[in-house]
Protein backbone atom coordinates (compact mmCIF):
# COMPACT_ATOMS: atom_id res chain seq x y z
CA UNK A 1 0.00 0.00 0.00
CA UNK A 2 1.49 3.19 -0.94
CA UNK A 3 0.76 6.70 0.83
CA UNK A 4 -2.23 8.22 -0.07
CA UNK A 5 -1.80 12.15 -0.75
CA UNK A 6 -4.64 12.89 2.32
CA UNK A 7 -1.87 10.43 4.51
CA UNK A 8 0.97 12.55 3.24
CA UNK A 9 -0.39 16.01 3.58
CA UNK A 10 -1.49 14.85 7.44
CA UNK A 11 1.81 13.56 7.77
CA UNK A 12 3.36 16.67 6.33
CA UNK A 13 1.24 18.72 8.90
CA UNK A 14 2.88 18.02 11.71
CA UNK A 15 6.08 19.32 10.74
CA UNK A 16 5.08 22.28 9.02
CA UNK A 17 4.41 24.61 12.16
CA UNK A 18 8.19 23.10 13.55
CA UNK A 19 10.56 26.17 14.76
CA UNK A 20 13.26 23.47 13.64
CA UNK A 21 14.17 23.35 9.58
CA UNK A 22 14.06 20.12 8.24
CA UNK A 23 12.34 19.34 11.05
CA UNK A 24 11.06 15.83 9.17
CA UNK A 25 14.75 14.82 9.02
CA UNK A 26 16.28 16.05 11.78
CA UNK A 27 14.06 14.26 14.35
CA UNK A 28 15.43 10.82 12.78
CA UNK A 29 19.13 12.50 12.81
CA UNK A 30 18.65 13.18 16.50
CA UNK A 31 17.16 9.68 17.34
CA UNK A 32 20.59 8.10 15.73
CA UNK A 33 22.84 10.07 17.49
CA UNK A 34 21.15 9.81 20.87
CA UNK A 35 21.22 5.95 20.10
CA UNK A 36 24.70 5.69 19.12
CA UNK A 37 25.33 7.50 22.57
CA UNK A 38 23.52 5.38 24.84
CA UNK A 39 25.12 2.09 23.18
CA UNK A 40 28.48 3.50 23.71
CA UNK A 41 27.55 4.43 27.34
CA UNK A 42 25.95 0.88 27.79
CA UNK A 43 29.35 -0.72 26.28
CA UNK A 44 31.57 1.21 29.03
CA UNK A 45 28.76 0.15 31.55
CA UNK A 46 29.08 -3.31 30.81
CA UNK A 47 33.18 -3.17 30.89
CA UNK A 48 33.06 -1.49 34.49
CA UNK A 49 30.30 -3.28 35.85
CA UNK B 1 41.64 3.87 50.91
CA UNK B 2 39.87 1.42 53.45
CA UNK B 3 37.13 -1.14 52.82
CA UNK B 4 34.53 1.84 53.95
CA UNK B 5 35.95 4.26 52.10
CA UNK B 6 35.98 1.89 48.70
CA UNK B 7 32.72 0.28 49.42
CA UNK B 8 31.20 3.88 49.55
CA UNK B 9 32.69 5.48 46.00
CA UNK B 10 31.76 2.56 44.94
CA UNK B 11 28.03 2.44 46.19
CA UNK B 12 28.12 6.00 44.62
CA UNK B 13 29.28 5.53 41.28
CA UNK B 14 26.50 3.03 40.83
CA UNK B 15 23.96 5.46 42.05
CA UNK B 16 25.75 8.18 39.76
CA UNK B 17 24.92 5.79 36.69
CA UNK B 18 21.56 4.42 37.84
CA UNK B 19 20.03 8.33 37.29
CA UNK B 20 22.00 8.15 33.94
CA UNK B 21 19.99 5.50 32.86
CA UNK B 22 17.11 6.69 33.99
CA UNK B 23 17.90 10.01 32.32
CA UNK B 24 18.33 8.31 29.09
CA UNK B 25 15.02 6.55 29.75
CA UNK B 26 13.24 9.52 29.69
CA UNK B 27 15.23 11.21 26.84
CA UNK B 28 13.76 8.20 24.53
CA UNK B 29 10.47 7.88 25.78
CA UNK B 30 9.60 11.58 25.19
CA UNK B 31 11.17 11.83 21.80
CA UNK B 32 9.09 8.63 20.87
CA UNK B 33 6.03 10.01 21.03
CA UNK B 34 6.82 11.86 17.82
CA UNK B 35 6.76 8.70 16.29
CA UNK B 36 4.19 7.39 18.11
CA UNK B 37 1.92 10.52 17.23
CA UNK B 38 2.83 10.65 13.42
CA UNK B 39 2.48 7.08 13.04
CA UNK B 40 -1.24 6.92 13.46
CA UNK B 41 -2.24 9.34 10.03
CA UNK B 42 -0.04 7.13 7.90
CA UNK B 43 -1.21 3.65 5.74
CA UNK B 44 -2.77 1.10 6.56
CA UNK B 45 -3.75 2.80 10.23
CA UNK B 46 -5.12 5.41 8.49
CA UNK B 47 -7.35 3.71 6.57
CA UNK B 48 -8.02 0.77 8.84
CA UNK B 49 -9.30 3.22 11.30
CA UNK B 50 -11.49 4.81 8.68
CA UNK B 51 -12.69 1.29 7.18
CA UNK B 52 -13.51 0.07 11.09
CA UNK B 53 -15.26 3.22 11.73
CA UNK B 54 -17.94 2.64 9.03
CA UNK B 55 -19.30 -0.41 10.73
CA UNK B 56 -18.18 -0.39 14.49
CA UNK B 57 -18.08 3.47 15.67
CA UNK B 58 -15.28 5.57 15.73
CA UNK B 59 -14.20 4.42 19.64
CA UNK B 60 -13.87 0.65 18.69
CA UNK B 61 -12.23 1.74 15.50
CA UNK B 62 -9.38 3.99 17.39
CA UNK B 63 -8.97 0.61 20.09
CA UNK B 64 -8.38 -1.63 16.85
CA UNK B 65 -6.19 0.17 15.45
CA UNK B 66 -3.92 0.97 18.46
CA UNK B 67 -4.01 -2.87 19.13
CA UNK B 68 -2.20 -3.37 15.64
CA UNK B 69 0.02 -0.26 15.58
CA UNK B 70 0.99 -1.60 19.49
CA UNK B 71 2.07 -4.74 18.14
CA UNK B 72 3.82 -3.45 15.40
CA UNK B 73 6.04 -1.32 17.99
CA UNK B 74 6.53 -4.34 19.80
CA UNK B 75 7.78 -6.04 17.21
CA UNK B 76 10.25 -3.13 16.14
CA UNK B 77 11.52 -2.59 19.92
CA UNK B 78 12.36 -6.18 19.54
CA UNK B 79 14.47 -6.08 16.73
CA UNK B 80 15.97 -2.78 18.52
CA UNK B 81 16.55 -4.65 21.29
CA UNK B 82 18.13 -7.58 19.25
CA UNK B 83 20.67 -4.62 17.56
CA UNK B 84 21.03 -3.90 21.47
CA UNK B 85 22.42 -7.35 22.49
CA UNK B 86 24.20 -8.24 19.98
CA UNK B 87 26.73 -4.93 20.20
CA UNK B 88 26.97 -5.72 23.70
CA UNK B 89 27.40 -9.06 23.19
CA UNK B 90 24.63 -10.54 25.42
CA UNK B 91 23.07 -13.29 23.13
CA UNK B 92 24.68 -16.05 25.19
CA UNK B 93 23.04 -14.11 28.79
CA UNK B 94 19.70 -14.06 26.49
CA UNK B 95 19.31 -17.83 25.89
CA UNK B 96 20.70 -18.49 29.63
CA UNK B 97 17.88 -16.61 30.95
CA UNK B 98 15.17 -17.61 28.50
CA UNK B 99 16.06 -20.91 29.45
CA UNK B 100 15.37 -20.77 33.36
CA UNK B 101 11.80 -19.92 33.14
CA UNK B 102 10.85 -20.12 37.19
CA UNK B 103 13.47 -18.15 38.61
CA UNK B 104 14.00 -15.12 36.08
CA UNK B 105 12.33 -15.30 32.58
CA UNK B 106 8.39 -15.74 34.26
CA UNK B 107 8.78 -12.35 35.97
CA UNK B 108 9.59 -10.75 32.78
CA UNK B 109 6.82 -12.62 30.95
CA UNK B 110 4.59 -11.59 33.84
CA UNK B 111 5.74 -7.92 33.31
CA UNK B 112 4.65 -8.26 29.62
CA UNK B 113 1.07 -8.85 30.31
CA UNK B 114 1.14 -4.96 32.60
CA UNK B 115 3.30 -3.73 30.30
CA UNK B 116 1.87 -4.41 26.91
CA UNK B 117 -2.02 -4.71 26.96
CA UNK B 118 -2.27 -2.61 29.66
CA UNK B 119 0.07 0.54 29.28
CA UNK B 120 1.62 0.84 25.82
CA UNK B 121 -2.24 -0.10 24.09
CA UNK B 122 -3.75 2.63 27.23
CA UNK B 123 -0.61 5.16 25.91
CA UNK B 124 -2.00 4.44 22.24
CA UNK B 125 -5.67 4.84 23.58
CA UNK B 126 -5.18 8.14 24.99
CA UNK B 127 -2.95 9.65 22.11
CA UNK B 128 -5.65 8.64 19.75
CA UNK B 129 -8.65 10.06 21.17
CA UNK B 130 -7.03 13.25 23.09
CA UNK B 131 -3.45 13.65 21.83
CA UNK B 132 0.31 13.16 22.00
CA UNK B 133 0.84 15.70 24.96
CA UNK B 134 -1.90 14.49 27.52
CA UNK B 135 -0.69 10.72 26.58
CA UNK B 136 2.82 12.03 27.77
CA UNK B 137 1.84 13.87 30.89
CA UNK B 138 -0.95 10.68 31.71
CA UNK B 139 0.99 8.30 32.45
CA UNK B 140 3.10 10.59 35.11
CA UNK B 141 1.51 8.73 38.13
CA UNK B 142 2.97 5.03 37.50
CA UNK B 143 6.07 5.64 39.70
CA UNK B 144 3.31 5.70 43.08
CA UNK B 145 1.68 2.50 41.76
CA UNK B 146 5.31 1.50 41.41
CA UNK B 147 6.59 2.26 44.19
CA UNK B 148 4.06 1.76 46.81
CA UNK B 149 3.85 -2.14 45.51
CA UNK B 150 7.96 -2.58 45.54
CA UNK B 151 7.26 -1.37 49.38
CA UNK B 152 4.78 -3.55 50.17
CA UNK B 153 5.83 -6.69 47.62
CA UNK B 154 9.63 -7.49 48.60
CA UNK B 155 9.95 -4.45 50.92
CA UNK B 156 12.28 -1.34 48.78
CA UNK B 157 12.50 1.42 51.10
CA UNK B 158 10.71 4.39 50.45
CA UNK B 159 12.21 7.28 52.47
CA UNK B 160 10.46 10.41 53.36
CA UNK B 161 11.71 12.24 50.25
CA UNK B 162 10.73 9.70 48.47
CA UNK B 163 7.40 9.87 50.06
CA UNK B 164 7.26 13.60 49.40
CA UNK B 165 8.39 13.49 45.82
CA UNK B 166 5.44 11.10 45.38
CA UNK B 167 2.95 13.05 46.67
CA UNK B 168 4.33 16.17 44.62
CA UNK B 169 3.14 13.63 41.54
CA UNK B 170 0.09 12.80 42.57
CA UNK B 171 -0.42 16.74 42.93
CA UNK B 172 0.80 16.92 39.51
CA UNK B 173 -1.78 13.85 38.20
CA UNK B 174 -4.85 15.58 39.48
CA UNK B 175 -3.72 19.06 38.00
CA UNK B 176 -3.61 17.16 34.57
CA UNK B 177 -6.96 14.90 34.54
CA UNK B 178 -8.45 17.55 36.25
CA UNK B 179 -7.81 20.27 34.20
CA UNK B 180 -8.40 18.86 30.65
CA UNK B 181 -11.72 16.97 31.92
CA UNK B 182 -13.11 20.44 33.17
CA UNK B 183 -12.66 21.93 30.00
CA UNK B 184 -14.07 18.83 28.09
CA UNK B 185 -16.92 18.90 30.44
CA UNK B 186 -18.06 22.23 30.13
CA UNK B 187 -17.58 21.74 26.14
CA UNK B 188 -20.03 18.70 26.35
CA UNK B 189 -17.44 16.61 24.55
CA UNK B 190 -15.49 14.13 27.00
CA UNK B 191 -13.74 11.25 25.23
CA UNK B 192 -13.68 8.58 28.72
CA UNK B 193 -11.70 5.86 26.69
CA UNK B 194 -9.08 8.49 26.09
CA UNK B 195 -8.52 9.20 30.21
CA UNK B 196 -9.08 5.75 30.74
CA UNK B 197 -6.07 4.66 28.41
CA UNK B 198 -4.12 7.30 30.33
CA UNK B 199 -5.00 5.59 33.93
CA UNK B 200 -4.15 1.97 31.73
CA UNK B 201 -0.68 3.55 31.20
CA UNK B 202 -0.39 4.79 34.79
CA UNK B 203 -1.27 1.41 36.52
CA UNK B 204 0.27 -0.75 33.62
CA UNK B 205 4.01 0.54 33.83
CA UNK B 206 3.88 0.98 37.37
CA UNK B 207 2.68 -2.78 38.09
CA UNK B 208 5.24 -3.63 35.53
CA UNK B 209 8.46 -1.76 36.93
CA UNK B 210 7.90 -3.87 40.52
CA UNK B 211 7.37 -6.93 38.94
CA UNK B 212 10.51 -6.37 36.90
CA UNK B 213 12.26 -5.34 40.15
CA UNK B 214 11.73 -8.58 41.51
CA UNK B 215 13.28 -10.77 38.29
CA UNK B 216 16.08 -8.33 38.09
CA UNK B 217 17.07 -9.32 41.24
CA UNK B 218 18.38 -12.56 39.81
CA UNK B 219 18.35 -11.56 35.94
CA UNK B 220 20.55 -9.49 33.96
CA UNK B 221 18.71 -6.49 32.20
CA UNK B 222 19.24 -5.99 28.98
CA UNK B 223 18.51 -9.97 28.74
CA UNK B 224 15.18 -9.52 31.14
CA UNK B 225 14.17 -7.01 28.95
CA UNK B 226 14.54 -8.17 25.83
CA UNK B 227 12.40 -11.58 27.37
CA UNK B 228 9.54 -8.74 28.55
CA UNK B 229 8.83 -7.87 25.17
CA UNK B 230 9.41 -11.45 23.34
CA UNK B 231 6.78 -12.13 25.95
CA UNK B 232 4.65 -8.89 24.70
CA UNK B 233 4.96 -9.82 21.19
CA UNK B 234 3.50 -13.17 21.82
CA UNK B 235 0.67 -11.69 23.67
CA UNK B 236 0.00 -9.31 20.72
CA UNK B 237 0.59 -11.83 17.62
CA UNK B 238 -0.04 -15.13 19.00
CA UNK B 239 -3.12 -14.23 20.85
CA UNK B 240 -4.46 -10.55 20.76
CA UNK B 241 -4.43 -9.88 16.57
CA UNK B 242 -5.74 -13.52 16.03
CA UNK B 243 -8.72 -12.92 18.58
CA UNK B 244 -9.73 -9.77 16.85
CA UNK B 245 -9.22 -10.94 13.00
CA UNK B 246 -11.67 -13.96 13.91
CA UNK B 247 -13.97 -11.51 15.65
CA UNK B 248 -14.22 -10.26 12.01
CA UNK B 249 -11.82 -7.06 12.24
CA UNK B 250 -9.53 -7.17 9.31
CA UNK B 251 -6.17 -7.45 11.15
CA UNK B 252 -4.14 -9.07 8.49
CA UNK B 253 -4.79 -7.77 5.85
CA UNK B 254 -4.47 -4.19 7.14
CA UNK B 255 -1.06 -5.89 8.45
CA UNK B 256 0.03 -6.81 5.46
CA UNK B 257 -0.47 -3.71 3.89
CA UNK B 258 1.93 -1.97 6.53
CA UNK B 259 5.07 -2.81 4.60
CA UNK B 260 4.79 0.60 3.10
CA UNK B 261 8.61 2.54 2.99
CA UNK B 262 7.69 5.51 4.68
CA UNK B 263 5.29 3.67 7.44
CA UNK B 264 8.20 0.66 8.00
CA UNK B 265 10.40 3.85 8.34
CA UNK B 266 8.41 5.35 11.56
CA UNK B 267 8.12 2.05 13.10
CA UNK B 268 11.78 1.09 12.72
CA UNK B 269 12.41 4.91 14.90
CA UNK B 270 9.73 4.03 17.17
CA UNK B 271 11.52 0.53 17.96
CA UNK B 272 14.63 2.34 18.91
CA UNK B 273 13.44 4.65 21.34
CA UNK B 274 10.96 2.82 23.09
CA UNK B 275 13.35 -0.21 22.98
CA UNK B 276 16.39 1.81 24.26
CA UNK B 277 13.97 3.49 26.85
CA UNK B 278 12.73 0.59 28.50
CA UNK B 279 16.32 -1.33 28.00
CA UNK B 280 17.70 2.26 29.93
CA UNK B 281 14.65 2.13 32.47
CA UNK B 282 15.34 -1.32 33.57
CA UNK B 283 19.24 -1.32 34.04
CA UNK B 284 18.11 2.00 36.48
CA UNK B 285 16.13 -0.50 38.81
CA UNK B 286 19.10 -2.42 40.46
CA UNK B 287 20.82 0.85 40.78
CA UNK B 288 18.64 3.21 42.19
CA UNK B 289 15.78 0.87 43.12
CA UNK B 290 12.27 0.79 41.37
CA UNK B 291 10.51 3.89 43.05
CA UNK B 292 13.53 6.56 42.07
CA UNK B 293 13.97 5.21 38.52
CA UNK B 294 10.39 5.35 37.60
CA UNK B 295 10.56 8.73 39.46
CA UNK B 296 13.25 10.26 37.40
CA UNK B 297 11.92 8.10 34.07
CA UNK B 298 8.78 9.91 34.83
CA UNK B 299 11.19 13.20 33.26
CA UNK B 300 9.72 12.24 30.16
CA UNK B 301 7.00 14.73 30.43
CA UNK B 302 9.31 17.49 30.64
CA UNK B 303 10.75 15.93 27.32
CA UNK B 304 7.65 14.67 25.47
CA UNK B 305 6.34 18.59 25.90
CA UNK B 306 9.53 19.55 24.77
CA UNK B 307 10.25 17.30 21.47
CA UNK B 308 6.56 17.39 20.35
CA UNK B 309 6.56 21.84 21.07
CA UNK B 310 10.44 22.36 18.85
CA UNK B 311 9.06 19.49 16.50
CA UNK B 312 5.31 19.57 15.55
CA UNK B 313 5.27 23.05 16.95
CA UNK B 314 2.60 22.87 18.88
CA UNK B 315 2.29 24.30 22.64
CA UNK B 316 0.30 21.72 25.64
CA UNK B 317 -2.82 23.52 27.58
CA UNK B 318 -1.81 25.43 30.81
CA UNK B 319 -3.36 22.77 32.88
CA UNK B 320 -1.20 19.75 31.49
CA UNK B 321 2.05 22.20 31.78
CA UNK B 322 1.53 22.80 35.78
CA UNK B 323 0.86 19.24 36.36
CA UNK B 324 3.93 17.85 34.17
CA UNK B 325 5.85 21.01 36.41
CA UNK B 326 4.28 19.41 39.56
CA UNK B 327 5.50 15.88 38.03
CA UNK B 328 8.71 17.05 37.50
CA UNK B 329 9.44 18.48 40.66
CA UNK B 330 8.29 15.66 42.56
CA UNK B 331 11.08 13.94 40.60
CA UNK B 332 13.71 16.43 41.80
CA UNK B 333 12.85 16.19 44.54
CA UNK B 334 13.74 12.33 44.73
CA UNK B 335 16.83 13.04 42.32
CA UNK B 336 18.39 15.42 45.07
CA UNK B 337 18.46 12.79 47.95
CA UNK B 338 21.32 12.32 50.13
CA UNK B 339 23.48 9.33 48.37
CA UNK B 340 23.51 7.03 51.94
CA UNK B 341 19.77 6.94 51.85
CA UNK B 342 20.62 4.46 48.81
CA UNK B 343 23.20 2.59 50.13
CA UNK B 344 20.75 -0.37 50.90
CA UNK B 345 17.18 0.06 48.84
CA UNK B 346 15.68 -2.43 50.66
CA UNK B 347 14.61 -2.87 54.00
CA UNK B 348 16.40 -4.65 56.33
Amino acid sequence: MTQTAAALAAYNAYWAKSFIPEANILWMVLILILAIVALWQARIFVSKF
Amino acid sequence: MDLKALKKQESKRKISKGYMWAFFCAIFWGIWYLPGTVVWVLNPFDEMSSAIAKTSGDGISLVVTAVLITAFNALAVMLALMIWNGVLGKYGELIRTLKEFHPCSKWFFLASIFGGPMAILGSFIAMGFIGGAFSAVAGLLYPVVGSILAYYWYGEKISKRAAIGIAVIVLGGISIYGGGLLNELSSGNVPWIGYLGGLMAAAGWGIEGAIAGKGLDIAEPDAGLTLRFLGENIIWWIIIVPVLALVGFPMYSFALKAFEPLTLLILIFAGITFGFCYVTWYKSFPLIGVGRGQGIGNLYGLCAIIFIFLFFGTAPDWTIIIGGALCIAGSFIMFTEDASELETLRGE
